[in-house]
């Protein structure tokens, strides 16, 4: 029996030294986490600035908008109109893609108390639009429909939009009264 | 573990077999066992109830809910922990990396220089009662890490604190951020010194 128990001593010797090398096994536990935020594309319009402009403009902030008065628009003696060109800015940024467009309403600056042309005078004066942004120009002349300057852009981008109105001289004779035009600026993001 | 302990107990019947055969028979028996090196890291769990801006949370993947400001574009602050429960059985050290260095964006089309593409971060790891921050500052994509010797075994929760300042970005303070999608991968690993 000791001979066995010996023998058995020996195989248990045995058997560890087979498990010593599993000592030796340093085991590494990694674990990866994945952090992720979205920005979506978003467009911030401020309020329309004065731009640069000559002396016979004046720029003034109304309910709902801005307004651009042409001071001396006719020639006192002719009833032509006069060269003039005024110009407003806003601040934009868009954080993506976005679409800016620049609409006349009118196609013109507009006297809509009166259709009366007659005597060879008239009731509208045209005028160039022409828009800044980022780089890019475009400009249209009024012709009485309504005119619309496209911007868009599809990246980002942060400054200012300058939007220009140049009437240039010897339109008419203009029929008495008030004339106007509404320009509008629909900025989005894409 | 498991295969040399069933060894050794089959070993203890045999020899008790053989000593009650004998009269004045002794044997000796020595009994050994070897704890294998081990380090293991659990689930993560996010804990809701301390986070700001805090979004869904799937399994390995955290998303923030507003990374920018609606209102300045910028980047909003964010602040989250993370719970781990840990352990290594030997002298070990846990190791936080950073793969890109901060929130960055997956590029997609040209970008303004006025915008950021960048969000720093930074992220505090705390394990058996040592702290060591990982400084994510988005200067550039390269990856980063901070590491803890820890010279004993160790159990118990590993936190990782997550934080975003506000108006942090890689453009200066308030910067507006592009639209994107802004990724990092942080890594937890335990293993030898």
């Amino acid at each position: 029996m000791m001979r066995r128990a010996t023998i058995t001593v020996v195989t248990l010797a045995l058997a560890g030294a087979i498990a010593a090398p599993s000592f030796a096994d340093e085991t590494t536990s990694s674990l990866p986490l994945l952090v992720s935020g979205d920005v979506a594309s978003e467009c911030r319009l401020s309020p329309a600035a004065e731009g640069p402009g000559d002396a016979n403009v004046r720029f003034s902030s109304v309910a709902g908008g801005s307004q651009v008065t042409v001071a001396m628009f006719v020639d006192p003696t002719t009833a032509r109109t006069r060269s003039s060109t005024g110009a407003v800015q806003f601040q934009i940024t868009c954080t993506g893609p976005h679409t800016l467009k620049v609409t006349s309403g009118s196609g013109g600056m507009v006297n809509g108390t009166t259709s009366v042309t007659g005597q060879g005078f008239t009731n509208r004066a045209d005028y160039t639009l022409a828009a800044q942004w980022n780089g890019a120009s475009r400009s249209v002349t009024t012709s009485g429909a309504a005119a619309s300057l496209d911007l868009s852009q599809t990246n980002g981008a942060q400054g200012a939009l300058t939007v220009t109105v140049s009437i240039p001289p010897g339109q008419g004779p203009l029929v008495a009264g008030a004339y106007q035009d509404t320009i509008t600026v629909d900025l989005s993001a894409n | 573990m498991t295969r040399p302990v069933s060894t050794l107990l089959g070993l203890g019947l045999a020899l008790a077999s053989g000593a009650a055969c004998a009269q004045t028979a002794t044997g000796q028996v020595t009994v050994t066992g070897g704890a294998d090196r081990l380090c293991a890291i659990g689930a993560p769990r996010v804990q809701a109830g301390s986070s700001t801006n805090l979004g869904v949370v799937t399994g390995q993947t955290i998303d923030i809910a507003h990374l920018a400001d609606s209102q300045t574009f910028s980047t909003r602050a964010t602040s989250f922990d993370i719970d781990f429960t840990a352990e290594c059985n030997f002298s070990h050290k846990v190791e936080l990396s950073s793969d890109r260095g901060g929130l960055w964006r997956i590029a997609t089309g040209q970008v303004a220089s006025a915008f950021a593409e960048g969000v720093p971060y930074h992220a505090i790891l705390e394990w058996d009662g040592a702290q060591s921050t990982l400084e994510a500052t988005a200067s550039s994509v390269v990856a980063l890490d901070q590491t803890l010797e820890i010279n004993a075994p160790a159990h118990g929760p590993l936190v990782v604190q997550f934080r975003v300042d506000p108006g942090a970005t890689d453009k200066g303070a308030g910067a507006p951020l592009a639209a994107g999608t802004y990724q990092d991968t942080l890594t937890v690993t335990l293993g030898p010194q």
